[in-house]
């Protein structure tokens, strides 16, 4: 018996965002969420509730839960990226009372977008000018009252909001120049990296992988007559397309799909180009 | 830029998933919905048959009523009559627990063309995976439902959440259903959502047993043309046995379209693009909004309507199909990563980055 499925880190830190009323979209890319999380830090640097929450928030993050994701390899961010997210943020939340290093601020710089890169310059001014004090956190609004992580298994309940500029408009106004347009090139901790970040742990094989079943079913011809009905890629044929997936490589076989893809789409008939949809109960007629 | 398959697509709603009631006399393990009370804020009667309306009017043409268990509705044969009338085909999806002859009589009567039953495993594993209070098993519920609706001569489909629990019963269900006469056997993987994520044994199938998931079900569909098995979104892609799993002929995933031909829509009338998305998904809501108008706005489908290549992460970002695949089904990527632009579900990621033996 395990525990229930944990969050994975994007998700922890939507689920953040959401909860500061900062949703972004789901269709966001991981670097728009983190754009996000850095506008919000900046934006709301005053309100002492936002950084007892982010302490929540990297407790949970730093919790060891990879064990019980969805899938061994559900998270998208390499540990590498995620420890560097986790100490950039611990550094900010010391910052809180102490101005942050410069030498830090470069570092972490490496790889961020241009919206982050301001952001963290423009939280780095804040702690210094508004949020140093105990004193200024008193007055610096409400507190919306800690997170608490350990239950945040189920998915946010959260009807999607307006998504917010604010934050890229914030960073527009205000002083980008303080953080130097050439970031050092060292940092490999930190800065993402979109392929090598899956090089993550594998899951154990349950059951052995027939490739040799994979690569040599043929298709039912019993099956084939019932399988059109709901529609096909009409420039492909059936011998054609098993041909091409029994011989073909990776290249070849995408090559020739976004060709015979966008060759049916082109005729603008929607039931004839799509292949076959699969949502809901398509009953063969 | 739109996706190379969805640049030239008129966007339809051809099938529409409605799920008109979240009530449920069964409280399943793995419900993604959470299903069970009724909604406070459900949608009137009258206001069901403007959905109806609007969905003929849209181009539907076809409608899985769902639920919840839609047959708690009361006025379920009123809507799919309504349906059917404006020329959508209606299919009626239900844990069977409420399907006797009369049921099934009234449902042929008011227009449904077949029913779609949730079987989950064989008797120990599917009564295990349902919950609810009083009465005999629901597995023998689902079977005695099943032979109503044959004796009708209505369509039958039997709905499989393939899982950990079920795996190794497959043969032994397929066996079943043949003998059941079911015409067509609809097979998918749970997506971690709802009370699914709180189950407290490893339950989700992982993407290393895809290859023998795969393999079961070319032989299921190798074995003869009934029940038709039809492989769902999440299950793929792109390995040899690809067109074999989509239909035998030339089938092939051609990424999500969710929002672009398919819609799903919630008890409250929430509009989504596809009904297995979380709320987050959700594009309107036909009280503020005519549904027409919420299908109009592609920006709240801009999961599909304006997807980006630029953002894929992980192997997806590199692989040779990302661009006709767009990362597999939407929904199971994000439920499962928290992004859509990476899906470790996929055969052909969990072929090609095995570790060394």
């Amino acid at each position: 018996m395990t525990k229930a499925m944990e969050l994975t880190v994007t998700q922890k830190l939507r689920l953040f965002l959401a909860r500061s009323g900062q949703a972004v979209a789901p269709w966001s890319s991981v670097d728009e969420v983190m754009d996000r999380l850095y506008g919000l830090l900046y934006q709301r640097r005053d309100q002492a509730g936002l950084w007892d929450d982010l302490a929540a928030l990297l407790d949970s993050i730093q919790a060891d839960t990879r064990g019980v994701l969805a899938a061994p390899d559900a998270e998208i961010l390499s540990q590498s990226r995620v420890d560097g997210l986790v100490a950039e943020l611990r550094r900010a939340m010391r910052a809180s009372v102490e101005a942050p290093a410069v030498g830090a601020m470069r570092r972490f710089s490496v790889g961020k977008s241009a919206n982050v890169l301001a952001c963290i310059a423009l939280l780095a001014a804040g702690f210094s000018l508004g949020c140093g004090s105990s004193n200024s956190r008193a007055d610096g609004g409400s507190d919306t009252g800690t997170m608490t992580f350990p239950d945040a298994s189920r998915t946010p309940d959260t009807a999607p909001s307006p998504i917010p500029d604010a934050a890229p408009n914030v960073v527009q106004d205000a002083a980008p120049s303080v953080v130097p347009d050439a970031a050092p090139s060292v940092t490999p901790d930190v800065a993402p990296n979109p392929t090598t970040d899956t090089a993550r742990p594998t899951d154990l094989a349950v059951y052995p992988t027939p490739d040799a079943a994979l690569a040599d079913a043929p298709a039912n011809p019993a099956d084939a007559a019932d399988a059109t009905t709901d529609g096909s890629a009409d420039s492909t044929s059936g011998d054609t397309l098993m041909d091409l997936f029994r011989d073909g490589t990776a290249d070849q076989i995408a090559d020739r799909l976004e060709a015979s893809v966008a060759d049916a789409a082109s005729d603008r008939q929607p039931d004839r180009s799509i292949g076959v949809l699969y949502k809901g109960v398509t009953f063969p007629t | 830029m739109k996706p190379i398959a969805l640049r030239a697509i008129r966007r339809i709603p051809r099938i529409a998933i409605w799920e008109i009631t979240a009530a449920c006399n069964y409280r399943c393990l793995h419900c993604e919905v959470a299903a069970g009370a009724r909604r406070g804020d459900e949608l009137s009667p009258d206001e069901a048959l403007s959905v109806c309306d609007a969905l003929a009017d849209l181009g539907c043409e076809q409608c899985n009523v769902s639920g919840g268990e839609p047959l708690l509705r009361r006025d379920w044969p009123q809507i799919c009559q309504r349906l059917a009338a404006r020329g959508i085909r209606v299919s009626l999806v239900s844990n069977g627990s409420l399907v006797d002859a009369e049921v099934v009589r009234r449902a042929a009567d008011h227009g449904v063309s077949g029913f779609a039953l949730s079987l989950d495993g064989l008797r120990a594993t599917h009564d295990r995976i349902r919950v609810w209070h009083g009465g005999d098993s629901a597995f023998a519920a689902v079977l005695a439902a099943a032979q109503k609706v044959k004796q009708a001569r209505l369509a039958l489909a039997v709905i499989t959440h393939i899982s950990r629990w079920n795996m190794d019963e497959l043969p032994g269900l397929h066996a079943l259903l043949r003998e059941l006469d079911v015409d067509m056997w609809q097979v998918q993987l749970g997506l971690p959502l709802g009370r699914l994520r709180e189950i407290e044994t490893p339950y989700m199938l992982q993407p290393t047993q895809l290859p023998a998931l795969a393999q079961l079900l070319v032989q299921f569909i190798q074995s003869g043309p009934r029940p038709l098995v039809r492989v769902t979104d999440t299950i793929g892609y792109y390995t040899p046995c690809e067109p074999v799993l989509r239909g035998g002929v030339s089938g092939v995933w051609t990424g999500c379209y969710a929002g672009v031909l398919t819609l799903g829509i919630e008890s409250n009338g929430d509009v989504k693009g596809c009904s297995c998305l979380p709320r987050e998904f959700v594009a309107g809501n036909v009280r503020q909004r005519p549904l027409a108008e919420i299908w109009a706005d592609e920006s709240r489908f801009a999961y599909n309507t304006d997807w980006q290549e630029s953002s894929l992460t992980g192997a997806c970002a590199s692989c040779p199909y990302r661009r006709v695949c767009r990362a597999g089904c939407t929904c199971l990527a994000y439920s499962v990563t928290g992004s859509i632009y990476e899906n470790p579900y996929c055969l052909h990621r969990v072929l090609n980055m095995r570790p060394p033996a």
